[in-house]
């Protein structure tokens, strides 16, 4: 999978989600560990939110609450609020 | 997988391969030309990825890698920094370990100096200033006297934290300019008030600079022209809901201004910019379009090219080496530099004029080794996407500007980078392309001898060896900085540091001046030193690669062992801490009578008894002027 196979992505699943984070951030995440707590995630920390909401605006073209992101503790949530 | 075309594509597609597979430590010389082709958001996620690349695992693999130890404090959110610091020094070929300071902890972190960030020992401490820092302590509501009160209080505890660390501290202290919201001036509803706000903002900004031109030791980034180029100072979001008061962007801009500087203080700073011809200093093919045919100036496009021309002997009033490097017959070339009248670079504006039909990298490597340079202090630029791309692939230390076919944006292109960036000029870069010019003209001199003997004595050699006067400081502080060849710890001293020790009443910084019958050499050796009891440390002997294999340094190191044994000194002590660079000079000591004492990591230590000291050598005419050692 290269840096271009999600781009310019639509999001349709928490699978799209997990790529966007492994080729994004460079986080070895997995659609397993998408309902995993963060703080159980090797290498998460809070600021990763950040980039991620303004990678999913980008991508999606609409505007996400990132104060509702940051509440997010699992990449599924953070799933709920990019697709909904 | 999607098929890569362009030279990004294909750059950023590799370096997501090497981190797939976990190869990144191991391959990482090849990161920096990987970098080299990538900008935007590649190099955003390539900052991601090289940030979780350990540190110790890349010097494991390439024990000669640079490290630069940065400390970040500030008032706000700074983690987005890390990323881009790590990939905008890995772009220099440069390691980021850093520490980051407690939210909010800028103040205690700079004062205390049994803070974290302090005991780190950074090289260089990063206080990222935002506006919250004033706006956080307005009253509600708020009048531009007020803000003047919280500016003024803010202005004496950021000179107090600024005296203590030149006071105490190693390492250069990097400050900046802080953005004016629009959402703070904007709270104002009359104009009147809202320029007194400007007024009032724009001193605080002056005062900061102003702390630059005062203290060495402290640099501040004026933020102000990357502002002007559209980006934006602050994210509301962030700023409210992460307590992030700059904007992503503007921290991405902010790494990469420090990544020039951290260039500068690791002796990084680029030397010499070579320069095609046709199509990136005058418009036309000098081959096919004859010289009347050429744009060097003039309108439309040749206005382009005569502003760059201007740029470019700008950059080399400067003691920036200029250089040209052109596939064009030799005496064209060279009528068009002296005759075209709407040439603003001549001939005596170049070291070197090259103009043939060899291969380019062929030539700057022939350049570098001429100028005594590596082929990494050169900064290369062409139109050419072929040349540039040979150029970077055969020669990876080469920095290749590339530029395009549209020369008003040549010199956006060439600044963007700060290629040349230094902490400081000193009298020595006004006549440095003088010196070099001299230096060339002495080895066509060299030819026209039998032996390198012969050559020597005719050459006239005069050394000076002398305590390195207050005007003197900066130059030294500056040798520390540049040398990369002849230093024996390559230990990089700031202007202050230099200071310090010159007026420690135990520390000595010595310089060396030489001279012979072309000209005047200047400042070219400096020799640190400390005197503990009865023994003398001789802590660094740097030598400008100008002047190697004249016996200067031997002239140099025996007054200096000569003076200390005459001062009633026991012993001198010396210390070689290898580099990927200064091997040459690893047997310096020993070849001068030093004895091999111990080992402290993979420092050499060595030890002189003063008993058998050695000569100046018969061609120099050596000047000692140190009055007794205390």
């Amino acid at each position: 999978m290269t840096p271009r196979a999600h781009r310019p992505g639509s999001l349709d699943s928490v699978a799209d989600l997990v790529g966007i984070v492994r080729t994004e951030l460079g986080l070895p995440v997995t659609e397993e560990s998408a309902s995993v707590d963060f703080d159980e995630v090797t290498g998460w920390d809070s600021l990763h939110l950040l980039s991620l909401c303004s990678i999913l605006e980008q991508r999606t073209g609409r505007a996400l609450s990132l104060a509702d992101v940051l509440e997010a503790r699992t990449l599924a949530q953070v799933y709920a609020l990019a697709a909904a | 997988m999607t098929t890569a075309t362009t030279a990004a594509e294909v750059a950023a597609a590799e370096l997501w391969e090497l981190h797939a597979s976990g190869a990144v430590a191991g391959s990482y010389p090849r990161v920096r030309g990987l970098l080299a082709e990538l900008s935007g958001d590649d190099l955003r996620r390539a900052g991601a990825l090289l940030s979780r690349v350990p540190v110790a695992e890349v010097l494991a693999a390439h024990p000669d890698t640079a490290v630069v130890r940065v400390a970040i404090t500030g008032h706000g959110t700074l983690g987005p920094l890390v990323p881009a610091l790590t990939v905008e020094l890995a772009r220099h070929g440069v390691l980021l370990e850093h520490r980051l300071g407690d939210f909010d902890g800028w103040v205690f972190d700079l004062g205390d100096p049994a803070s974290e960030l302090r005991v780190f020992g950074p090289d260089l401490l990063l206080c990222v200033l935002d506006p919250a820092i004033a706006a956080d302590e307005l009253p509600l509501p708020w009048t531009p006297d007020d803000l003047e009160r919280v500016l003024a209080a803010k202005q004496a505890l950021i000179t107090g934290l600024v005296r203590e660390h030149v006071a105490g501290g190693a390492g250069t202290l990097v400050l900046n300019t802080v953005p004016l919201p629009a959402d703070l001036v904007g709270q104002l509803v009359d104009y009147r008030s809202r320029a007194r706000v400007g007024a009032l903002w724009r001193e605080h900004d002056a005062y900061l600079l102003g702390l630059a031109a005062e203290h060495p030791g402290v640099v501040v980034l004026d933020l102000d022209p990357v502002l002007a180029d559209g980006v934006p100072a602050v994210d509301p979001r962030l700023d409210v809901y992460a307590g992030a008061h700059l904007s992503v962007e503007l921290l991405t801009a902010y790494a990469r201004e420090v990544g020039h500087v951290a260039r500068a203080v690791t002796g990084r700073a680029k030397k010499v910019l070579a320069v095609d011809l046709d199509e990136t200093l005058w418009g036309g093919i000098l081959g096919d379009d004859g010289a009347e045919g050429i744009e060097p100036s003039g309108t439309g496009r040749g206005a382009a090219f005569a502003r760059y021309q201007r740029l470019v002997k700008q950059i080399g009033s400067q003691g920036v080496l200029l250089a040209a490097v052109s596939k064009n017959d030799r005496e064209p070339v060279a009528e068009v530099l002296r005759e075209h009248p709407g040439m603003t670079l001549r001939e005596v504006d170049f070291v070197r004029v090259v103009a043939n039909w060899n291969p380019k990298h062929d030539n700057i490597r022939e350049l570098a080794a001429d100028l005594n340079l590596g082929v990494d202090s050169v900064v290369f630029t062409d139109d050419n996407p072929f040349e540039c791309g040979l150029v970077r692939s055969r020669l990876p230390g080469v920095a290749v500007v590339r530029l395009d076919s549209e020369p008003a944006t040549h010199g956006r292109k060439l600044l963007r980078d700060n290629w040349f960036a230094a902490l400081e000029l000193t009298a020595e870069d006004g006549v440095r392309a003088t010196r070099y010019r001299d230096d060339l003209a002495r080895k066509d001199f060299l030819d026209t001898f039998e032996s390198v003997a012969d050559y020597l004595g005719e050459l006239g050699v005069r050394v000076r060896l002398g305590r390195a006067g207050e005007t003197e400081w900066d130059r030294v502080a500056q040798l520390t900085q540049r040398t990369n060849q002849f230093t024996m710890t390559a230990a990089r001293l700031s202007s202050a540091e230099v200071r310090a020790l010159a007026q420690d009443p135990d520390g000595l910084v010595l310089a060396l001046h030489s001279a012979d019958r072309f000209g005047d050499n200047g400042l070219v050796g400096a020799l640190l030193a400390h005197r503990d009891r009865d023994a003398l440390h001789l802590d660094n002997f740097l030598l400008s690669c100008r002047v190697f294999g004249r016996g200067v340094e031997t002239a140099g190191l025996a007054a200096l062992l000569r003076h200390a044994a005459d001062s009633g000194v026991r012993g001198v002590r010396g210390a070689y801490r290898p580099t990927s660079k200064n091997g040459k000079v690893r047997d310096f000591y020993t070849r001068h009578g030093f004895a091999l004492a111990g080992r402290d990591g993979d420092t050499e230590l060595f030890h002189h008894d003063l008993v058998d000291l050695p000569g100046v050598p018969g061609h120099v005419r050596l000047r000692t002027d140190l009055e007794e050692l205390r």
